[in-house]
């Protein structure tokens, strides 16, 4: 089945998102950008430039580049709005013969669905290049305020770009979508869209399985780029101010000031002050000058106050106009690129009494949810293979009383999982695997499912058995626990059907818990792991004192042996840190026997020593990998 | 009689279930078809996902100093600004010693000298100059920021004043 398109497709710029794997995702276009400029352009030579390349020559070439077409589609040259706009569009326009209107190009007339087609049909093919197979089903989305008439130009746009048109849908409430709002029930939703050179408002009612548009408000011409414009001029008439020069007569000066206020802009979203700095912004005959300043956000706030105020007036109006009280609007979307300015979203609880929506991509969040539109459309069939996750980790008790997740919370099941274990003492011959389901990272902290022993491990060194631990889960959420010992070949295992039986308030409960000792439980763990680690370098340290015997100098051994005390009684210490320094000394001591031990042997050639050196460390980050099982009884 | 009826009737009984689990069979078959095809499907879309997912993550591993780069750049940019207010080799060398870390990463010079056929893809034209020679129209007039690409993608284009004929 061929994936469904959503299209955003906007007055300044449009975006595209598919469903892949259950989620709506943003596809980037051919040149990289997550949206592309709703511009076509044809250049003197009759090439047709669409999307960034059209912006990229705009200025040069403005009466063959076309924007904002949007504003026209659909509409009757009579229309108030058409006329408003003819005297602010650099290209030409006249009325058609049906009474809509045409777009002039290099002496041709097109039609604005033939132009939209054009930015529709780039999108068209940006995709299919990046997924490698045809799309040819497309949700395409309109403000909610479109007449049948823009409603069906749009469509029609679709269709001359190659797409069945699968639907036409409210921008609104494509965000409601992305938001998964649809799923809630007798809820009123404003969604609050500040864009690039448009601001709408509309109030949405969600009944049983329907999402009504109870009303919308705007302005037509307001957006981020007048609010880009304030800051562009303030910086320009500062620097006037304090050097007298003025940069606006200056093309490059003037491009690089825009670029420095656009970040500007950026920077004071999420932080109170930005420096402005563009040094040899010009030259005069007294040399060269530079711009430097500072914008705080209080500024930028006051500089463009009053489009803000319009902004949250209208919301208010449109509540108004849906014949809801403020109290009545259960959620408020931000929708468009402006909205990440924290005086819009603070307008916006101050207005509402309650925090907006911001957690999904205020660019994207039309286009992922006209994608999740097609989803919904294209899901019909799927349904009976719904897949469940598990709600909660599950794992085993390893060395210290730690809980070793195998399987990680909400991973989807049927699944399996394995990891290797080993024993923690020397000729340890049986382990147990304790089997526990949490998110603690101590074992005493989780719920026990189960617990079995594995004996007639060979005796052997620590850490040399291999115990794998294999988890299972089947589509039923039935936990099958294996564990196998790699050299016998022998196995216990254990079945656990109750896995799944706890209730929701228990796992929400267990999740909390685990939120709320998150910092303590780290620590512990971090205490043990340290213990562990110390434990291991203990082990290591002793053998090799035994292992050197004569070959290595008594007053070397007895550093190294005195060390090894310390270390021991560091670890029984609560302080990481101490446990760590006396970890650090004995390492330094024990590696005085291994240059002994190095110098008795026949002169081996320069790069061996550094080599074994890797050796030696590569083997104990195996080590560290294979965690050692604890069995209390024959440990130690 | 009695005898015979009964046989016809069992007979008949027996055909009904065979009928009825012909049926059955028929519908476990449909079932089993779109269990298999659903399954096949899930199993390809994963590889898929992986694959892609593979792609994705040499593409992102790639590009994910862009934004550090892209900003690099105005600094770069201060750089040409002071070489052309005869900044001397000093600055020179800097700006060498930066462009050789900016080329480790990937980052190249757009060519947008005088002369160059003005070409959207790799260039923003911010300003015209009229021209009576035919020839330069459509020509790059002069250079007025230096764009860049990061490997095969442009990181930001360069900015430059192209040639117009005026009869």
């Amino acid at each position: 089945m061929s994936k469904i398109l959503g299209i955003d497709l906007g007055t300044t710029n449009s975006a595209m998102a598919i469903v892949e794997g259950g989620m709506p995702k943003i596809l980037e276009s051919s040149e990289g950008g997550r949206t592309t400029p709703s511009m076509v352009a044809f250049s003197k030579s009759g090439e047709r430039l669409i999307g960034v390349l059209a912006k990229r020559q705009a200025v040069t070439n403005p009466r063959n580049t076309i924007f904002s077409v949007k504003r026209l589609i659909g509409r009757k040259f009579s229309d108030v709005e058409v006329q408003k706009d003819k005297a602010l569009l650099p290209y030409e326009i006249k009325e058609s013969t049906n009474g809509g209107v045409d777009v002039k190009i290099n002496e041709k007339w097109y039609r604005p669905e033939e132009i939209s087609a054009m930015i529709l049909g780039k999108l068209k093919a940006d995709t299919e290049a990046r997924l490698g197979e045809k799309v040819e089903e497309a949700i395409i989305t309109v403000p909610a305020y479109f007449d049948d008439s823009q409603r069906q130009a749009t469509k029609a746009a679709g269709e001359i770009a190659g797409f069945k048109v699968k639907r036409i849908l409210n921008e609104p409430t494509a965000a409601a979508l992305a938001y998964g709002l649809n799923k809630k029930k007798n809820e009123q939703i404003v969604v609050y869209d500040f864009g690039g050179g448009t601001f709408d408002v509309s109030v949405l009612e969600i009944g049983d399985d329907t999402i009504e548009v109870r009303s919308t408000d705007g302005d037509t011409h307001l957006g981020g780029d007048d609010i880009d414009q304030r800051i562009i001029n303030y910086i320009a008439s500062e620097f006037k101010k304090e050097s007298g020069i003025d940069v606006t007569k200056d093309v490059l000066a003037l491009q690089r000031l825009k670029e420095a206020a656009e970040k500007a802009k950026h920077e004071l979203s999420s932080s109170l002050e930005t420096e402005i700095n563009i040094p040899f912004i010009t030259s005069t005959e007294a040399g060269p000058a530079h711009l430097q300043m500072k914008l705080s956000r209080a500024k930028l706030e006051d500089l463009v106050r009053d489009f803000l105020d319009k902004s949250f007036e209208i919301t208010k109006r449109a509540v108004d106009a849906a014949k809801f009280k403020i109290s009545d609007i259960d959620e408020v979307i931000l929708v468009g690129g402006q909205t990440r300015m924290p005086a819009i979203v603070e307008g916006i609880k101050k207005v509402f009494g309650k925090d907006p929506n911001l957690s999904i991509n205020p660019d994207e969040v039309v286009a992922l949810g006209a994608a999740a539109q097609g989803g919904i459309l294209q899901g019909d069939v799927k349904d009976i293979l719904l897949l469940d996750v598990t709600p909660l980790s599950l794992g085993i008790e390893t060395l210290g009383g730690v809980m070793t997740k195998i399987i990680e919370k909400n991973t989807t099941v049927p699944v399996s999982r394995s990891q290797i274990f080993s024993t923690a003492g020397d000729n340890q011959t049986s382990v147990e695997v304790h089997v526990l389901q949490g998110e603690r990272e101590m074992a005493q902290d989780n719920k026990t499912l189960g617990k079995f022993f594995l004996d007639g491990i060979p005796p052997a060194p620590r850490g040399m058995p291999q115990v794998e631990v294999a988890f299972d889960i089947d589509a039923n959420g039935i936990l099958s626990v294996k564990a196998v010992e790699k050299k016998t070949n022998k196995e216990q295992s254990i079945r656990i059907e109750a896995s799944s039986t706890l209730s929701k308030e228990d796992i929400e409960k267990m999740k909390k818990d685990a939120e709320l000792h998150a910092e303590e439980d780290r620590k512990k763990r971090e205490l043990i792991d340290a213990r562990n680690h110390a434990d291991a370098l203990v082990y290591t340290a002793e053998k090799s004192v035994a292992d050197a015997g004569d070959k290595v100098e008594q007053s070397i051994k007895d550093d190294v042996k005195a060390k090894i005390e310390n270390l021991k009684k560091a670890k029984d210490s609560d302080k990481i840190a101490d446990i760590e320094t006396a970890q650090k000394e004995l390492s330094q001591a024990l590696s005085k026997i291994g240059e002994a031990l190095y110098k008795q042997q026949p002169a081996p050639t320069e790069s061996s020593e550094p080599q074994a050196e890797t050796k030696e460390s590569k083997k104990d980050e195996t080590k560290d990998n294979i965690k050692d099982t604890e069995h209390k009884d024959i440990n130690e | 009689m009695d005898e015979e009826v009964e046989i016809i009737n069992e007979d008949e009984g027996f055909k009904e279930k065979f009928k009825k689990i012909k049926e059955e069979l028929k519908i476990y078959q449909k079932e089993k078809e779109e269990y298999l095809a659903g399954w096949q499907r899930a199993k390809a879309d994963f590889i898929n996902y992986k694959k892609d997912e593979e792609k994705q993550r040499e593409e992102f591993a790639k590009f994910v100093a862009k934004n550090v780069l892209y900003d690099c750049l105005s600094v770069l940019d201060s750089i040409d600004m002071a070489l052309k207010h005869g900044g001397g080799q000093g600055i020179k060398e800097i700006k060498n010693q930066f462009l050789e870390i900016l080329r480790k990463n990937g980052v190249s010079e757009i060519n947008s000298e005088k002369g160059v056929k003005f070409n959207p893809d790799e260039h923003e034209s911010i300003a015209e100059e009229n021209t009576e020679n035919e020839n330069l129209d459509g020509l790059i007039v002069e250079e007025l920021q230096k764009g860049y690409k990061l490997f095969n993608r442009v990181l930001r284009p360069s900015k430059i004043k192209v040639g117009t004929y005026k009869k």
